[in-house]
């Protein structure tokens, strides 16, 4: 995925474009996604573990179905 | 190979890239080639023709257009969300750079204290320059994320999402 000057300019190039939101909701994704990572028990998350992490960040929908 | 096997290589990998900078040799995160293949197989890593790895998410191996930067150490990041993923795994304070895909303008989003730094007027602009949609409708003022493919489809392509 992708960073964009603004939503006119993910429009100019996807002019049916996916989801689109701010850098700071990004940020608390990746916040909750990879905060983790590094730590020595990281564990990968099961597919409902990483919807709810999703969800908790505001991104619902069914474009934000995992499966 | 077990799934605890699995954890720990990823483990090992994920701390060489955040140390390092760079992908670790198999070798050197005490696996075999043919571990690097199942950890493909499983969607852990994604491997480059000559079996190395190219992407561990959040890392990537090599030049992407999405660059972090803390201090003097500057890793590749796979995409947007990982580049800030760099960032929030590593706990630094730091920056990414990536090019906005439009008008090239140059992007920048900044990490202190855990917190994202509002974006300064004009940042993403280009020297000189204004938007070339000044004036347009307004949707949402940027820098914004820009998901394309829908969650159920993201390990079709890693490179491609």
């Amino acid at each position: 995925m992708r960073l964009f000057r603004s939503e006119e300019h993910v429009r100019a190039v996807h002019p049916e474009p996916g989801a689109v939101f701010p850098a700071e909701q990004l940020w608390r994704l990746a916040r909750a996604w990879y905060g983790d990572r590094l730590d020595p028990a990281w564990r990968p998350r099961t597919v409902a573990e990483s919807q709810r992490v999703l969800d908790r960040v505001g991104l619902t929908g069914p474009f934000w179905r995992l499966a | 190979m077990t799934e605890e096997r699995i954890v720990q290589l990823r483990r090992a990998i994920y701390r060489f890239f955040a140390e390092h900078a760079r992908a670790p040799l198999p070798a050197e995160v005490g696996a075999t080639p043919a571990d690097l293949r199942e950890l493909e197989r499983v969607h852990a890593v994604v491997l480059d023709p000559a079996g190395t790895i190219a992407f561990s998410n959040p890392f990537a191996a090599g030049p992407t257009g999405f660059t972090v930067t803390a201090g003097p150490v500057r890793w590749y990041a796979v995409c947007a969300w990982d580049s800030l993923g760099i960032l929030a795994a590593t706990g630094r304070d730091g920056r990414v750079e990536a090019t906005c895909p439009d008008c090239a303008a140059p992007i920048e989003l900044r990490v202190a204290g855990g917190r994202l730094l509002p974006a300064e007027a004009g940042e993403a602009r280009e020297a000189g320059g204004t938007s070339p949609h000044a004036g347009a409708s307004t949707r949402q003022e940027g820098p914004v994320a820009h998901f394309l493919v829908p969650a159920a489809r993201w390990y079709d392509d890693l490179g491609h999402t």
